[in-house]
């Protein structure tokens, strides 16, 4: 078999990240969410509710940058929305939104061309900014906090 | 335009009964039909599937700007674009699953606002004000038109 491109290795980091947290979280004790590793820091909870967020968000950049010449891609406040979007909420529909807006994100990014991959959308706090450097921030982003949460689950 | 809370909470109902009115629309349908076009030229029901998807993930980050933010700017986007270059001939379980998790997600949120969120307002380009409320009313309806829409599309085939 040959050996998977960058490219597709980060397509398939994109499309696991549903699966590696809704298997982190069978085993996870429903007590264990609600506590934060440390003072100030983010309980399980908030970390699922944050990435059920940002992944709705991701989805709507996707689709802005893959349809849109270079449209203008709004920065969002993540410390703001886990302050005032009631944290407390069951997590099974952000679970559900994380898989949701990934499986149908691949079915877009699995139809785009090497020069899609190229087209650029404008953010603030990123100088450039291209779909490929969106599906790279995306991943990082997402195993990240996949990471976070194994370790404020191992915490708990 | 304010409402009161039994008006919200029938709204948020139907809000949260859409993604289901919708699959139902869409059910049994093969592949042929949801690539039909209707006669009057209009979306696919393979089309509308797909718009309203996206449509509902990016009404899912209105709400939580206008909840979390200050006044936000709430974007719009080229719906007619998107139909041409997001690869609207794509398969529909996605999309089916993506608008039912939109708004699973959201209703959740909605069913924690207090009296003064349903005041927060945003800037939208194509309204004047635009309120939480406003987005409620906008949005309960947004999925069963799109299922209306669908199922005349389903019911006059023109053949691809």
């Amino acid at each position: 078999m040959p050996t998977p491109t960058p490219h597709q290795n980060r397509l398939t980091r994109y499309t696991a990240l549903p699966n590696h947290l809704e298997a982190l979280l069978a085993s996870a004790a429903n007590d264990t969410l609600n506590t934060p590793p440390a003072s100030g820091e983010w309980s399980p909870r908030q970390i699922i509710h944050h990435l059920g967020d940002s992944e709705l968000m991701d989805a709507a950049r996707l689709r802005l940058i893959a349809a849109e010449d270079n449209p203008e891609i709004t920065p969002y406040d993540e410390l703001q929305f886990a302050a005032r979007l009631g944290s407390d909420r069951p997590i099974a529909p952000s679970l559900a939104a994380v898989r949701a807006a990934r499986e149908s994100g691949a079915d877009i990014l699995a139809r785009l061309n090497d020069h899609d991959f190229q087209r650029p959308g404008r953010h603030p706090e990123h100088a450039a900014y291209t779909l490929a450097i969106w599906l790279e921030k995306a991943v990082e982003h997402g195993e990240s906090h996949l990471a976070q949460l194994r370790a404020a689950l191992d915490n708990a | 335009m304010t409402m009161n809370a039994a008006t919200r909470a029938d709204l948020i109902t139907r809000y949260r009964e859409g993604p289901l009115v919708l699959a139902a629309a869409a059910a049994g349908a093969t592949d042929a039909e949801l690539d039909s076009r209707p006669l009057d030229g209009g979306w696919t029901a393979r089309q509308i599937i797909h718009h309203t998807a996206d449509s509902e993930m990016t009404s899912a980050i209105r709400l939580r700007r206008l909840i979390a933010e200050d006044n936000p700017d709430l974007g719009a986007y080229d719906e007619e674009l998107f139909a041409r270059r997001l690869h609207y001939d794509r398969p529909i379980a996605a999309s089916l699953a993506a608008t039912r998790a939109a708004r699973d997600s959201t209703a959740e949120i909605l069913d924690r606002l207090s009296d003064s969120d349903w005041r927060r307002a945003g800037r939208h380009p194509e309204h004047d004000s635009y309120t939480v409320e406003d987005w409620l009313q906008i949005y309960a309806a947004h999925c069963h038109e799109h299922a209306d829409q669908l199922r005349k599309a389903l019911r006059s085939p023109l053949g691809g």
